[in-house]
């Protein structure tokens, strides 16, 4: 009986210890084991499309840069959770990248409320950095976010520079038309502030998320004599929206912002949507920077059947600037190591697919510069780039 | 004029999508008491083929036949192989079921079509008449006019066929229709591919204006779905009229009240008239001998 309960006992030290070692051996810090970084996404629901091509650029520049040798001769793997754009499932996925996968930082998140939801247990509990959401609100700067570092113009800063270009169109009389929750319609405040401060005469239009029939909205707007419409919405609802400002006449210039610099708008409304301007987060995919040329090629080689688009290069710029960031690192690549490496990085070059980045302790808003982009002829046409007079470029 | 023709027109044409997809609901709903939840998506899927059809060069009017085709087959297959085999009398299992279909035909959307919204054709594009600045195409007036049509054809084959009668007689009591010799489990197949086909037209109708993508007929179901229960939920001239009055009403309450309370005061107005009337406008009681 003795040797029987010494043996189990044996058995039992053994597993345990075995167990131990393994665990340590898959740790985040582990020169043979892999990268890991995840990212909570829509892969599902409403916002898949963006979540979907948000991967796949991602994926194709990990993929480009473990082909190359990795960072230090480690491959990244890039590991993510489908929340169906849901912050209550946010949560549940980050817990498990967290505590089954071990990342080591989350890269290019999707979602305001999502990110929310997220940040008490992964920047608060888990100290593990969030790096370049896609999404936000000022006070993801203004407040103290330690671990927080943004790439993405939020969504205010985006339509404050979309206002700042009507301005310097010469706009006198704007429309704003918003979908009606709380972060759109700060979002039109932003985008009223340079129109104010330039002497035009703005006026708002709140409209509910989701809506189909534009013909009564549109039908509303000559009564605002705009020369300018400002459209804060999702793409789906831009395209609506110009057609239906074809179809009744409605002569005015219309703006966005990065969400909507994709495909969609011109695969939906063709030509009715020629002469939209939005501001884009990245340089035009089809601009021959070296690292535009590079994403091209990636997409080829690693993501033949998705589109050259906006939505997949600012992500693939999200992980080529992370893994600028990461390359710096002398010895081991924790969460902590990469946190301390992202406040002090500055001159980060996604050849060219963005300005160059500056983080620090102090200023986690690393972007100072965004791209002004028209539709012509059904294509996105590079107008230039416009600093951010908030933000980064405050 | 103008701002109130536009909203009375476009009203009108989103309303008939809505009727018939109501029309499509409540079809289903009578004959085999499920609310088929799966119905968005199964339209979506069933245009998605269609257009993938006139993608490699079918012409888009026998895509709308396809369409309409893989509707009513889909509706079929849900109604044998997921509703059936659950029973009757089993309203929240078949809802739990529909759903679950709902998500299942989603996913096969989104992994074979993608999620990106894709431009859908017109069966006619061009403008057919100038209302001062504004332009009403031919696919608005082929909306409303096959809607109508379609449910002129649909209230004959009730009223005025021998199916019809054994439909209307499913709907009152699928025992007694048992015991009249009518085959009820024929009857609801019937159904499903009725209903399912008359959805499918109303999202073949509507997709060029919303794109095509997975939840493209989501916030047309929300919407005729109101339009059943304003109507009354076993009644179709309730389905017809309720779909029609969401239509309009939604537009009438973005033009003149607010825009973002749109919703808000076509909901105010549906929960007003089922204070009144529980059974919608059209809807009857059903009592039962105990």
């Amino acid at each position: 009986m003795r040797k029987i309960i010494l043996t189990v006992v044996v058995v039992v030290a053994t597993a345990l210890t075995s167990a131990a070692c393994g665990a340590r051996s898959s740790g985040p810090g582990d020169s043979n084991e892999p990268i890991k970084v995840g990212a909570w996404l829509p892969l599902t629901g409403a916002a898949a499309d963006s979540g979907i091509e948000t991967k796949t650029g991602i994926d194709a520049f990990f993929k480009q840069l473990n082909d190359e040798g990795g960072i230090g001769g480690r491959d990244v793997e890039f590991i993510v959770g489908d929340d169906a754009y849901d912050p209550q499932q946010t949560l549940q996925v980050a817990r498990r990248l967290v505590q089954q996968e071990n990342v080591v930082a989350f890269l290019g998140s999707f979602g305001t409320a999502n990110a929310e939801a997220a940040f008490p247990f992964v920047l608060d509990q888990s100290e593990v950095p969030i790096v370049a959401p896609i999404g936000g609100v000022r006070e993801w700067y203004t407040e103290d976010h330690p671990g927080l570092y943004l790439m993405y113009p939020t969504t205010v800063d985006a339509f404050q520079a979309a206002g700042a270009w009507a301005a310097e169109d010469g706009a006198k009389k704007v429309l704003i038309l918003h979908w009606d929750s709380e972060i759109f319609k700060a979002a039109a405040d932003a985008a009223a502030e340079p129109l104010t401060a330039a002497g035009a005469e703005v006026q708002f239009m709140p409209v509910k998320i989701g809506t189909a029939d534009y013909a009564p909205i549109v039908a509303q707007i000559p009564k605002y004599g705009p020369d300018s419409v400002v459209v804060i919405s999702g793409s789906i609802e831009v395209a609506t929206y110009l057609k239906e400002s074809k179809r009744q006449g409605l002569e005015v210039r219309n703006y966005t912002f990065p969400q909507n610099v994709s495909l969609t708008i011109p695969n939906l409304a063709g030509a009715d949507a020629d002469g939209l301007k939005g501001i884009s987060a990245v340089r035009s995919p089809l601009l021959d920077e070296p690292g535009i040329v590079k994403y091209r090629e990636a997409m080829a080689k690693y993501a033949p059947d998705h589109p050259i688009d906006y939505t997949s290069l600012q992500a693939y710029a999200y992980a080529y600037a992370f893994a600028e960031v990461v390359k710096g690192i002398d010895g081991e690549i924790t969460a902590e190591t990469i946190n301390t490496a992202f406040e002090n990085a500055e001159g980060i070059n996604t050849g060219g697919i963005l300005s160059p980045l500056k983080f620090s302790s102090e200023d986690r808003f690393g972007v100072d510069t965004v791209f002004r982009n028209e539709l012509v002829n059904g294509k996105w046409v590079d107008r230039g780039e416009a600093r951010l007079t908030t933000g980064g470029g405050r | 004029m103008n701002e109130f023709y536009i909203a009375l027109v476009s009203g009108i044409s989103y309303g008939a999508v809505y009727s018939l997809v109501g029309l499509g609901l409540v079809i289903i709903f009578r004959s085999t008491e499920v609310m088929n939840f799966a119905l968005a998506p199964m339209v979506v899927f069933a245009c998605a083929i269609a257009s993938s059809a006139i993608e490699s060069g079918v012409p888009v009017l026998l895509g709308l036949v396809i369409a309409v085709m893989v509707g009513s087959g889909s509706g079929v297959l849900v109604r044998e192989v997921v509703v059936r085999p659950l029973g009757s009398g089993r309203l929240f299992t078949a809802v739990a079921a529909t759903l679950g279909v709902s998500l299942i035909v989603e996913q096969i959307i989104a992994r074979q079509w993608g999620t990106r919204p894709r431009s859908f054709p017109p069966l006619w594009d061009g403008v057919v008449v100038e209302l001062g600045s504004y332009r009403v195409g031919y696919q608005e007036l082929l909306t409303v006019g096959l809607a109508t049509l379609a449910m002129v054809l649909v209230g004959y084959l009730f009223a005025r066929t021998p199916l019809g009668a054994s439909m209307r007689t499913v709907a009152e009591s699928a025992d007694t229709a048992e015991l009249l010799g009518i085959n009820s489990q024929r009857v609801a197949r019937v159904a499903w591919a009725l209903g399912m086909g008359l959805a499918t037209l109303g999202g073949f109708l509507i997709l060029p204006s919303v794109g095509l993508w997975p939840g493209a007929i989501g916030a047309i179901f929300f919407r005729a779905m109101a339009g059943v229960l304003l109507g009354g939920i076993n009644s179709m001239t309730g389905a017809v009229v309720g779909g029609l009055l969401i239509g309009v009403l939604d537009n009438l309450a973005a033009m003149y009240a607010d825009p973002s309370y749109r919703d808000t005061v076509v909901f105010s107005i549906l929960f007003l008239v089922l204070l009144f009337r529980p059974q919608g406008m059209f809807g009857h009681t059903a009592y039962e001998r105990v």
